[in-house]
């Protein structure tokens, strides 16, 4: 075998050759008989049986599964006020008269927002629905129905599908209709009841009922509040769409929120106020008339706030409201108990309410933490990243490039987060986390492998921080470097410093144990004691394994 | 000499020596199978009783149209996938496996034996991070050099899954010892010698 082959397939050659030869060897007949002496000794036993415990547990599992699947008790089911029949009726000859029913037609990729006396739909194309104040035929597609009790006087709520019938008692749900008949219904809050031909099911919160094998996504937030304009039953409706740029500005149509840009809105006839709002851009308010059945479209380009170019962070001073207070309150509780949409909700009302960039920023950076404490880092990165490019010269947005980049580097985007670093020093020169954003640049560096980049990060890092908390990980980190790039007695070197000011710190383990691997490796005679010392110190480490190996493997 | 079928029959009609027998002639090959498969770290011992317990409770069941051998080994396997996985539900009970590996060769010398040791150490902390069904077609073909259709009749599989199953544990495997030179280096040398 030559040399050829890389070290690994080496390594497996000669290993499985070692085991093959080590287990050649037949058993010693007195062992093959302590074996068979053992399997007799089994044989007497009988068989084990199932444990107790099954037996305990099963009812009870039984029970829950019951508990668990059972119909709602009908007192239960009974106070709602905001019950809709959802029935199909061929053709749209039985509609009742008096509404005047629209026809829309969402494309794919679109979606639709549309007000209705009892609530919010938001049907997302492809979809094809009729809908008048009072009731909504969805032909086609999927739409997502908020449906709040019903007022006093008006007619109840009617969403109809080809073929079954929910029943909704107050709620926000889902529904799709597929090739004429009603496919899957999600159920994101409050409780329905699917009728199917005869047949009826109760959902509950976050539940669904499946016709086919098709999973629906998570269902659509509505956005805004359940309480719409209760404009007249027989109102005539004019379409207007927007789309502003930048997208995502907030949208208030007569001081009520209807959700961010691009939308489209159904809206009684008549002249009405619109505001859109976006973080870092001067409101724009405009007088708009809509006429029954037309189509207005509006594209509005925001105007940016002026932001000072060197970007060290502003301090604002907003009072809060005894209400926003409330709302600031619950909001940290949700972030607190990390249920991120009910804090997202919560986030977008307050952002309604304020003006100042920095308090934005500080809605925005909430709503990233929650994501963030939550597991979701990759959707946390997106926001943190966009909120440090939108706010710039905001405490929070100071914050927010810090936290991408370090949120970079643990999903393994070094060279973005070297990146974020470099912005966060250039931006914020005399910025809270400059140390350690010096120190996580140089260690970047040294990981990516820029050695010559690294040295004179660090050695600037020493000279500008002499007295730096941090000043003994980079110590450590010139260790380390010293170490990729196969100056070992150098490493050594750093390792001994780092041991001899920090004994006990934080990377004092690492430290002791590249000591130990640099000793080792320079076949330095001291190599077994350090070792031994290691292994007295920290008997439980996961890298004692390693060298309690070469400590044996030693001369 | 007479057939490990007949032996089956005699067994269920009660006749103890004959399952003596049985064992006799099959469990030199079913150790052997067993050890490289679960390697030094782990009690084959206890997986081979429970082998021949378990064929002889479910020695009624036995398809005479099979050979006994093919059937023992798809029981072995089966027992040896249930306590590899158990064994890795209570891997972080232990720091240092029960058994450390020791290389046996005599007339071999103190270094080689370091290097031996070392060696089976890696491979095996490699196949202990494969899934049991790949461990088993890894180590059928690696350490006890059957073809992939001999193997698939074996396990009852095709040779085309066999197949893959091997090539991605092996890729598996010499990933970790990439990972694992890297850290430490092996004696290049001391290994060429070897093979």
């Amino acid at each position: 075998m030559s040399r050829e082959l890389p070290p690994e397939e080496l390594a497996l050659e000669a290993a499985t050759r070692v085991a093959r030869a080590d287990t050649e060897a037949e058993p010693s007949a007195a062992k093959a008989a302590a074996v068979y002496a053992r399997v007799q000794a089994s044989l007497q036993k009988p068989p084990p049986r199932v444990h107790p415990w099954v037996w305990v547990s099963l009812p009870v599992a039984a029970l829950l599964a019951w508990f668990a699947l059972r119909p709602p008790p009908s007192f239960l089911l009974e106070p709602s006020a905001a019950v809709a029949q959802v029935q199909y009726l061929a053709g749209q000859a039985n509609f009742d008269p008096s509404a005047k029913l629209q026809e829309v037609e969402v494309g794919a990729g679109e979606h639709l927002e549309l007000s209705v006396p009892a609530g919010r739909v938001h049907l997302r194309g492809p979809a094809r629905a009729q809908f008048s104040p009072s009731q909504v035929v969805l032909h086609s597609g999927r739409g997502v129905f908020s449906v709040a009790p019903r007022a006093e006087g008006l007619p109840p709520f009617v969403v109809r599908a080809p073929d079954g019938a929910v029943i909704v008692h107050g709620t926000v749900f889902e529904v799709q209709v597929e090739e004429g008949h009603l496919g899957p219904v999600l159920v994101e809050r409050g409780r329905v009841e699917v009728r199917r031909g005869t047949s009826r099911t109760f959902l509950g919160r976050q539940q669904r009922s499946d016709r086919g094998a098709e999973v629906a996504d998570q269902p659509v937030t509505l956005s805004g509040e359940l309480e719409g304009p209760w404009w007249r039953a027989d109102a005539d409706l004019g379409f207007l769409q927007l789309e502003s740029t930048p997208s995502g500005a907030a949208v208030e149509l007569d001081g009520q929120a209807l959700g961010a840009t691009p939308l489209v809105v159904a809206w009684p006839a008549g002249p009405h106020r619109l505001r859109l709002r976006s973080p870092g851009h001067q409101d724009l308010e405009s007088s708009i008339t809509l006429q029954a059945g037309v189509h207005l479209r509006q594209a509005p380009e925001l105007v940016p706030v002026p932001v000072a170019p060197k970007a060290e962070v502003e301090v604002e001073v907003e009072e809060p409201t005894p209400a926003a207070r409330a709302s600031w309150s619950k909001a940290r509780r949700l972030l607190e108990v990390g249920r991120c949409s009910a804090l997202e909700k919560e986030l977008a009302r307050l952002k309604l309410d304020t003006s100042t960039p920095r308090t934005v920023a500080r809605l925005e950076l909430m709503g990233a933490e929650c994501l963030l404490r939550q597991g979701h880092k990759a959707r946390a990165y997106e926001r943190f990243a966009g909120l440090a490019a939108r706010h710039p010269g905001t405490t929070s947005g100071e914050s927010a490039l810090f936290e991408s980049a370090k949120l970079a580097e643990e999903l393994g985007r070094r060279e973005g987060a070297l990146e974020s670093l470099e912005l966060y020093l250039a931006r914020y020169p005399s910025g809270r986390f400059v140390e350690p954003a010096r120190l996580r640049r140089c260690e970047l560096q040294v990981n990516l492998r820029r050695f010559v980049e690294a040295e004179r990060c660090l050695s600037e890092f020493l000279a500008q921080h002499p007295a730096a908390i941090r000043g003994n990980a980079a110590v450590l980190l010139a260790g380390d470097l010293a170490r990729a790039q196969g100056h070992t007695r150098a490493a050594v070197g750093h390792y001994r410093r780092y041991l001899e000011q920090a004994p006990d710190g934080e990377g004092a383990e690492l430290a002791h144990f590249r000591l130990a691997e640099g000793l080792h490796l320079l076949k330095s005679p001291e190599a077994r004691q350090v070792m031994a010392k290691f292994l007295e110190r920290y008997p439980n480490s996961a890298r004692a394994d390693d060298l309690r190996r070469w400590y044996t493997g030693a001369p | 000499m007479v057939s490990d079928e007949e032996l089956v029959t005699r067994t269920l009609a009660g006749e103890e020596r004959a399952f003596r027998e049985l064992y006799g002639r099959h469990h030199a090959v079913i150790t052997r199978r067993l050890r490289r498969l679960l390697g030094p770290a782990h009690d084959y011992e206890d997986v081979l009783q429970v082998t021949f317990v378990e064929a002889h409770r479910s020695l009624a069941r036995f398809d005479k149209g099979r050979p006994f051998i093919a059937w023992l080994h798809g029981i072995a396997f089966r027992q040896a996938a249930n306590h590899l996985r158990s064994a890795r539900r209570t891997r972080w009970l232990r720091f240092w496996g029960p058994n450390e590996p020791e290389a046996q060769a005599d007339g071999v010398g103190l270094e080689d034996q370091t290097i031996r040791r070392q060696l089976l150490v890696r491979l095996y902390q490699a196949m202990d991070e494969l899934p049991a069904k790949k461990r088993i077609a890894f180590s059928l073909h690696a350490l006890d050099g059957l073809g992939f259709s001999e193997i698939g009749e074996l396990l009852g599989e095709s040779p085309q899954t066999i197949r893959a199953r091997v090539l991605s544990a092996r890729e598996q495997v010499l990933k970790h010892l990439r990972r694992a030179s890297q850290k430490v280096p092996l004696d290049l040398e001391g290994l060429e010698q070897l093979v």
